[in-house]
């Protein structure tokens, strides 16, 4: 970093209040939500800001006088900015209506012409305008998520709205209700309702895109002798065949028992194997492995 | 989920007096959810905004929901723009160019 003085455009010996006041006009000038088309902004924005930093605190700015710090000698963490999210989804609720027949005098004129839709608001005198969006936050179950089962939001006035969960909806995923916002002025349309949904977590299964994995405790003798045994499913428990000799980690699939998202390949479950020797070892097993390892010994580490 | 707590911790020149008003005034718009509001990112930076604005340029909070508003205007100008700019791309190299030429000319 350049000196900070020069960049501030004050006198080594500034007060602390015109530091201030050289900062606040500076940044008013540079700020990048107050530039968002200029990256140059940015970076003089961010130089403005570690000068104040260090000017700004009068212990700072005297160990930077007496040459004890550089100039660089504060930094911060890394800063996210309005503009990288202003007009993108996740800040809709800020934008003052995206529906194309809002989208303002640009378009209209383009294709109103065209395609004969007319001026807006040809009223003359009444005013009219699309009522505000309306944005929740609801968290659902992990198997109302998968399977699509409709929620119900109770709003603050009592009244409530009924959510259609799309089958095999994700977290952080927005569903969008078409005229469920505030009411319109004059003869204006209805906002819009968003809601985010967020998924909470079950205790057996997780998600991988649209697989469902499921950690499945076997027991000692079922690894070794392999056998059928049961699973839960996100739509019920099946049967499923573990192989004789089976190991931790051993990853059986279920073909088309993940999730069914309303587009899109339908996900398999994968079961991941996990071997869990009794709680108490008795002598009869300390007994045979005793025996069974004189002749049998192996070793699963040998490519470690 | 981002709740208000959170939101204070991240921006911690903010305190939940300051934050209230934001909302009140609707600077700030999080989701209602269950219990309490939720925010996202783009609130989260949005708070950081305000910060800058109202604790550390003091612009005064009558000129706040102006400066905002011509904030707004400029993204939704730009996602429009990104929407025009995306849709000439798609046409015939012979179109594109076309586009470009006149609007050179225009701005000229």
């Amino acid at each position: 970093m350049d000196d900070p003085y020069k960049i501030l455009g004050v006198d080594k010996s500034a007060s602390d209040a015109e530091i201030k006041k050289a900062y606040r006009k500076l940044a008013k000038k540079y700020h990048p939500d107050l530039n968002p088309s200029d990256k140059n902004a940015e970076a003089k924005f961010q130089e403005i800001s570690a000068a104040n930093d260090l000017l700004g605190d009068p212990e700072k700015r005297a160990r930077y006088d007496r040459g004890e710090i550089d100039a660089s000698g504060a930094e911060k963490p890394e800063y996210q900015y309005y503009k990288q999210y202003g007009g993108r989804p996740g800040a809709q609720q800020y934008s003052a209506g995206g529906d194309f027949d809002d989208l303002g005098d640009i378009f209209s004129q383009m294709f109103g012409q065209r395609g004969g839709a007319g001026p807006r608001g040809a009223g003359g005198q009444r005013f009219d305008m699309k009522g505000g969006d309306a944005r929740y936050h609801l968290a659902v179950d992990f198997l109302d998520a998968v399977n699509g089962n409709p929620q119900r939001i109770v709003l603050p006035d009592g009244s409530s709205l009924e959510v259609k969960i799309p089958q095999g909806i994700k977290d952080g995923q927005t569903i969008r209700l078409k005229g469920k916002g505030q009411p319109g002025i004059g003869a204006g349309p209805p906002g819009d309702a968003y809601v985010e949904i967020e998924v909470r977590p079950h205790k057996t299964f997780r998600r991988e895109g649209n697989d469902i994995v499921v950690d499945v405790p076997i027991s000692f003798d079922e690894a070794v002798l392999g056998g059928k045994i049961d699973v839960p499913t996100i739509d019920g428990r099946v049967r499923v065949n573990v192989p004789a000799g089976a190991s931790s980690g051993q990853t059986l699939r279920l073909k088309g028992k993940g999730v069914k998202p309303r587009k899109g390949k339908t996900g398999d479950q994968r079961c991941v194997l996990k071997i869990v020797m009794p709680k108490k070892i008795d002598d009869d097993l300390k007994a045979f492995a005793e025996s069974w390892r004189k002749d049998h010994a192996y070793n699963p580490r040998e490519n470690m | 989920m981002i709740t208000e707590k959170k939101v204070i911790e991240i921006v911690r020149t903010v305190n939940p007096d300051q934050l209230h008003v934001w909302v009140r005034e609707q600077w700030v718009r999080p989701a209602q959810g269950e219990a309490e509001p939720v925010y996202n990112e783009a609130d989260v930076a949005r708070v950081r905004l305000l910060d800058m604005l109202d604790n550390q340029l003091e612009v005064g909070r009558e000129a706040i929901p102006v400066i905002l508003s011509l904030i707004d205007q400029i993204h939704d100008m730009r996602a429009q723009m990104q929407v025009l700019s995306g849709v000439i791309e798609e046409q015939p190299e012979d179109v594109r160019m076309q586009v470009l030429q006149m609007a050179l000319e225009r701005c000229k």
